[in-house]
């Protein structure tokens, strides 16, 4: 951070230098009429005249002049000054040259504020571009769902866990879980507590009911991941994939390293239930016992469009239509059958070479665009010593896979909880909160803008351990005035009732949506990369 | 980061050295149609400033219609000052535009931008500070920018004190009306 601020000082003298440094050269004198006519040939520009007379007067030609050789004088619509420079003459002038002294060329100088101008403009436009789209997408800008940091300095993009982002309606609360990463807690201990920074990033209120950090001891090669029927298992060994594929492209390098380049893919203009498949080759595995398949993965911004379509149809009613939700689970049931069941999991399957076909393990599915989610699958009924094919089906552009590995499963463990000892907001101890927290049917409510910082004190030794960090509660999403614009019945109950139809009729919008938001999104991004295949 | 802020708002502050613009010149659209001499400050060899309208300048000698207040635009006496005197000079020409109200503007604008701050301030920041130091040097010239001998260009009168005219008859520049 501190480089970058250097440079960006460096950046900023040079462009004041340069701008500051810009000097007009505008302005000749001559003391004869034979110099000028011919510097002036040599001028391109459209020049104006002003000539200094012997006695101290000055004639200023406002626009056309005319030089009458044979007569000797200058003729033209002028201004003519004494030497005090009090008005002495102002309409058609004609004076001999023999009574100038000095010829004084100016060139016009009415652009000189242009540049600036323009840059002004430019600026303006750019900030507008902006705000319009962080107006269209919130989330991209402002974050979204309870987030949670290691390095509370740390934007929304690199947040270390998001809370609970399906729980929209109190109806829906869950408890939720994930990874953190262990290594760059541990780096963060202050003696034997860390603090973890709790954020509301967006137009939302949260309710959270609770928050506590899990941790369970590990040796060297070992780690715990939580599985998607929320299980933790002890785990050693990894083994990275020999070769990834996704529609003949090879995507080895995205899914080999834990180092946030993702893999994505567009969606299809013609429908947005498309499904896509990666295959997966683990060719050199030691061990074959107990396998298991680890897999970071966060959604793209298609659910985040949805949801805001969803809500826009709503306009005025929306919160009408939110108490009906919860009132009438019939509905919300509709929504998950219908939208969530369309565009589906990340269906995991493997490959049984004695049966000679691909066994279904499991679906993955967390919601959120933010947080990257670090899952885990126990595999069955495989084959196989040393080779292990796994396929992932997926719906295009919904998923972004960043890394995958298989490891072997020494045990299922059940981790230490450990519940925050101090909260601290503003700098100052806040009592209420923590007692909120902890009490399980209390809320800490926070809103727009609001930051805590909640300690936890961890074991002491040399012990290493893995970290997850578990959140309960929902959130309420706030209206929007652009999105009461979108209000659409009609359409809403399309989503409700036809879902599959529906998601056919926005695929052309959200494709628009998707190359502007997409390419904004990674683009606002620092030091990170993106690679989309495109069919 | 707080800190980084002040400092780079100090460097701002400082670039923008506080060099008057007299209400008699020109704008940038009407330079050609000025009868009077550019503003100046003179520095001397032992420390003297000196400001006001450049009237001559010759190699013996710098006349200035000097601005004998600091704040308000009052100029009551004709200095002659040797030219041997010259140090430093540093000059001005027409009425520049004051951008300094886009560095608060294009710092309040991005709060909509949400996280996207972190980089459209800065943005910004590149350009509004270069455009108000831009904007506060224009229509100056320095010795680096323009050799004192061609000074002559910008007096009122670039042949020198006509011969016929009594030093002490000249008046101050005024504002003319348009």
């Amino acid at each position: 951070m501190n480089k970058l601020a250097g440079w960006f000082i460096i950046f900023l003298s040079l462009s004041v230098l340069v701008y500051a440094c810009t000097n007009y050269y505008f302005r000749e004198n001559y003391r004869d009429v034979n110099s000028m006519l011919t510097s002036m040939k040599e001028s391109e520009n459209k020049v104006y005249l002003k000539a200094h007379l012997r006695n101290g007067d000055v004639v200023i030609f406002k626009k056309a002049w005319t030089l009458d050789s044979l007569s000797k004088s200058i003729s033209g619509n002028a201004i003519r000054y004494d030497y005090n420079r009090e008005l002495r003459e102002d309409g058609e002038i004609v004076i001999s040259t023999d009574s100038v002294i000095i010829y004084e060329t100016n060139k016009s100088m009415a652009w000189s504020e242009d540049g600036r101008k323009s840059t002004i403009m430019f600026l303006t436009g750019l900030n507008a571009t902006v705000t319009g789209f962080c107006i269209i997408s919130p989330k991209t800008c402002f974050g979204s769902c309870p987030t949670f940091y290691i390095d509370e300095n740390d934007n929304f993009h690199y947040a270390d866990a998001e809370g609970f982002s399906s729980a929209i309606l109190p109806s829906l609360e869950y408890e939720d879980v994930d990874a953190l990463n262990s290594s760059k807690l541990n780096d963060y201990i202050d003696e034997n507590f860390i603090d973890i920074t709790l954020k509301n990033e967006a137009l939302e209120t949260h309710c959270i009911r609770s928050v506590s950090l899990l941790g369970y001891p590990v040796k060297n090669n070992q780690k715990v991941f939580h599985s998607n029927n929320d299980k933790f298992y002890l785990t050693e060994n990894t083994y990275l994939p020999d070769k990834a594929t996704s529609n003949n492209n090879d995507i080895t390098k995205l899914l080999k390293y834990d180092d946030r380049k993702e893999w994505l893919s567009l969606s299809d203009e013609k429908n947005l239930i498309s499904k896509e498949e990666i295959i997966l080759k683990f060719d050199s595995i030691d061990n074959s016992d107990n396998l298991g398949l680890n897999i970071h993965f966060r959604q793209s911004l298609m659910t985040t469009f949805l949801f805001y379509n969803t809500m826009s149809y709503m306009g005025d009613e929306f919160s009408d239509y939110f108490a009906l939700l919860e009132r009438e689970p019939v509905i919300m049931e509709k929504l998950n059958n219908g939208l969530k069941k369309e565009l589906g999991n990340i269906d995991i399957y493997v490959w049984n070479a004695s049966k000679q076909n691909w066994i279904y393990q499991a679906g993955l599915n967390e919601q959120g665009p933010i947080s990257i989610n670090r899952q885990f699958v126990k595999l069955k009924d495989y084959s196989g010593n040393n080779n292990v094919r796994i396929k992932l089906v997926l719906n295009k552009a919904l998923w972004r896979i960043d890394y995958t590995s298989l490891c072997n499963v020494i045990s299922e463990v059940k981790p230490y909880e450990m519940t925050p000892k101090e909260i601290r907001k503003d700098g100052k101890t806040d009592y209420q909160s923590l007692s909120k927290l902890l009490t399980k049917d209390d809320y800490l409510i926070t809103s727009p803008g609001e930051s805590y910082k909640l300690r936890f004190e961890i074991p002491t030794g040399e012990q290493r351990y893995e970290y997850f960090l578990k959140s309960k509660g929902y959130y309420l999403e706030w209206m929007r005035e652009s999105w009461l614009e979108g209000k659409n019945i009609a359409k809403l109950y399309m989503l409700l009732e036809q879902p599959k139809l529906y998601l056919k009729s926005v695929a052309k919008d959200f494709k628009s949506y998707e190359s502007q938001m997409e390419a904004d999104f990674w683009n606002s991004k620092i030091q990170n990369e993106r690679v989309i295949y495109d069919k | 980061m707080i800190n980084k802020i002040i400092l780079i708002l100090a460097l701002t502050m400082l670039m923008l050295s506080c060099f008057p613009t007299p209400r008699y010149l020109p704008t940038n659209k009407d330079i050609n149609l000025s009868p009077f001499g550019a503003y100046i400050e003179l520095k001397t060899e032992n420390g003297d400033v000196y400001k006001g309208e450049l009237l001559s300048i010759d190699t013996n000698k710098i006349i200035i219609f000097r601005q004998t207040h600091s704040y308000y635009e009052v100029f009551d006496s004709i200095m002659v000052i040797p030219f041997d005197r010259y140090k430093k000079y540093k000059m001005r020409y027409a009425q520049n535009k004051s951008y300094f109200w886009t560095i608060p503007l294009f710092t309040i604008f991005p709060l909509t931008h949400g996280w996207l701050l972190l980089l459209t301030v800065p943005t910004n920041w590149l350009f509004t500070i270069p455009i108000t130091v831009a904007g506060e040097n224009a229509y100056t010239y320095k010795p680096n920018s323009m050799d004192v001998n061609n000074l002559s260009k910008f007096a009122r009168y670039p042949q020198g004190i006509p011969e016929n005219v009594e030093l002490n008859s000249i008046k101050p520049a005024t504002i003319l009306k348009p």
